[in-house]
């Protein structure tokens, strides 16, 4: 038989060019991303020199101090960290208990509610914008936190992705607080969303990096710009007539550091959690 | 049943139910389905913020279905999901498949290809619209194998591509995982038997990895449908919508006439027909995929 033929040699050579593409493609992913860390150290001229310079010539710290002074990035950044905490907290308290209140108790109407969820669960913001900006102008709601946080605060998903979870949690638990003679508030507190950890986890860190990032709302909500979250000032930023590209760079690698750390230690989890939020969403 | 046959204690834990859900469902009525309602009732409206709605019927739809534009959107917003949608699945299926077979650095590539999916895409479209600047990242890529310099954001022909390049690059490692998590429910019996009866790598590509992925390759193409349509920031970032239309897509669409033109009226229609198509797709998922159960 020819050696070529032999399973473990034409195995070699398939893993060897699967690994050579791979290589290439990481490659490709990987450019862009030493391309702003670069840039963002570099002065203004040098970012464009051909040909391209990967080592800058002088760190240029200022780069990331500046925009803090001389733009308003310091107030963004409080304004990202603040609703993303905030959307955050509220989405797990209310979906957890909506998504308990779905899976354990009986009442009339309740699976009504359980397929509206399912049906409003595919629709995204951004097709109910328009309206959803008239009704939050008419609640007053229009430019303060109010209607950057509470159109947001929740989610479909975020409450069918509990339900999920705690329909599979024994009925015991909660019996036993009853046995115990714990009110049914207590028995959630206590008992069942100590149990919730690991639909929690992905939960938190999805929610947590969708408001991160989130434009356009904000954009829409936040006219003044004390009110910008970071995207909608890097966009400003970007926007004007003399954008200092190594800023812009600068804070884009401020922006993208926390989820970037985030996906650093949590890796392994974020991935599986996204295998069954895609799988099962 | 009256309700005194229910024991106390029954009533009371019905009531707690409702109470644990009423937060939910507030939020549901107050910012999903009254927004829904108003856009219904605003579609059929003259309606500008400055000045109160003034009803037309359904004079706002005969206007867009009769705008040039509007077909042109559609139309660039199909072409896209097309061309995205194809980049997404041959890039993430090699990726799925190259970390499956147990590559040697296979983690180091998944860290590597999931990367740009956690960085905001108002930022990723930000730096990629400088790499695609004349003297930019890409330039200097394309220089090396020789190609002139192609205006990339600028040109008609090219604007759609580049931006569909872009949001690839951002999401392919996320859709690779996916395809991943289905990899791994194919029986390793199944895929060994192949292997002994002498089938080879492409048909057992085609013969036994494509069935099983059935189901994740319909969702990836109808999350990816939705996602692709709901993406719009790269289009207003990089592109504006130009040059001319020729990136303008529906949900650019929609924000400029509701927030730039200050149309609510015809904002509120397009919302309407966008919301009639996306939910179109999702039923025909619902279909597809209960069929695909059957098999």
């Amino acid at each position: 038989m020819n050696i070529l033929h032999s399973n473990k040699f034409s195995k070699y050579i398939n893993t060897g060019i699967v690994f050579v593409f791979a290589s290439i493609l990481a490659i490709i992913f990987i450019v862009p991303m030493l391309y702003i860390l670069s840039s963002s150290f570099k002065s203004v001229e040098n970012i464009f020199t051909v040909p391209m310079q990967w080592i800058p010539d002088k760190l240029h710290f200022e780069n990331f101090t500046e925009p803090f002074v001389k733009k308003n990035f310091g107030r963004y950044f409080i304004n990202s960290t603040i609703i993303a905490i905030i959307v955050t907290g509220a989405t797990i308290f209310f979906s957890s208990l909506a998504g308990y209140s779905l899976a354990k108790f009986d009442y009339k109407g309740r699976n009504m509610l359980y397929i509206l969820i399912l049906v409003t669960m595919m629709v995204p913001i951004e097709t109910t914008i328009v309206p959803l900006a008239i009704v939050v102008r008419k609640l007053g709601m229009m430019n303060n936190y109010f209607g950057l946080i509470l159109p947001v605060v929740l989610s479909p998903f975020a409450i069918f992705w509990m339900r999920q979870f705690l329909v599979t949690l024994a009925d015991a638990y909660a019996e036993a607080g009853r046995i115990d003679g714990l009110g049914e508030f207590e028995i959630f507190w206590k008992l069942i969303f100590p149990l919730c950890k690991p639909a929690v986890g992905a939960l938190a860190i999805f929610t947590f990096m969708g408001n991160w990032n989130s434009l356009i709302w904000p954009m829409i909500v936040a006219t003044s710009d004390s009110l910008r979250t970071i995207p909608v000032g890097l966009v400003a930023f970007e926007g004007e007539f003399f954008t200092p590209f190594n800023q812009l760079f600068a804070m884009s690698v401020l922006t993208i550091l926390p989820t970037f750390i985030f996906f650093m230690f949590l890796r392994t989890k974020l991935i599986k959690g996204m295998a069954m939020v895609g799988v099962k969403g | 049943m009256s309700n005194a046959s229910v024991p106390l204690f029954i009533q009371n834990r019905r009531r707690m139910g409702l109470l644990f859900i009423l937060p939910a469902v507030l939020y549901l009525l107050v910012f999903l389905i009254i927004p829904i309602a108003t856009a219904i009732v605003i579609s059929l409206t003259k309606y500008s913020i400055l000045s109160s709605p003034q009803f037309i019927g359904f004079k706002n739809y005969i206007r867009i279905f009769s705008m040039p534009t509007f077909w042109n959107s559609l139309q660039v917003t199909g072409l896209y999901i097309v061309m995205r949608l194809t980049g997404i699945i041959l890039l993430s299926f090699f990726m799925a498949l190259a970390i499956n077979q147990n590559l040697p650095g296979g983690s180091f590539f998944q860290a590597v290809y999931f990367m740009p999916y956690v960085f905001p895409l108002a930022v990723t479209s930000i730096i990629w619209k400088l790499f695609y600047q004349p003297f930019g990242l890409i330039e200097q890529f394309t220089n090396l194998i020789g190609l002139e310099p192609i205006f990339w954001l600028t040109s008609a022909n090219t604007a759609l591509l580049g931006i569909t390049i872009t949001t690839v690059w951002s999401a392919a490692g996320y859709y690779s995982i996916i395809i991943l998590a289905g990899l791994q429910t194919i029986p390793k019996d199944v895929l060994e038997a192949a292997e002994i009866d002498g089938a080879n790598r492409i048909r057992r590509f085609i013969h036994i990895i494509l069935p099983y992925l059935k189901p994740t390759i319909f969702f990836i193409l109808v999350v990816g449908t939705i996602n692709s349509i709901r993406g719009f920031p790269p289009f207003l970032i990089m592109t504006g919508g130009g040059p001319g239309n020729a990136t303008r897509v529906i949900g650019l669409m929609i924000y400029e006439y509701g927030f730039v033109h200050l149309k609510m009226g015809v904002g509120s229609a397009m919302s309407v027909i966008l919301l009639v198509i996306i939910l179109g797709i999702t039923l025909i998922q619902k279909k597809i995929l209960s069929k695909g159960e059957d098999i």
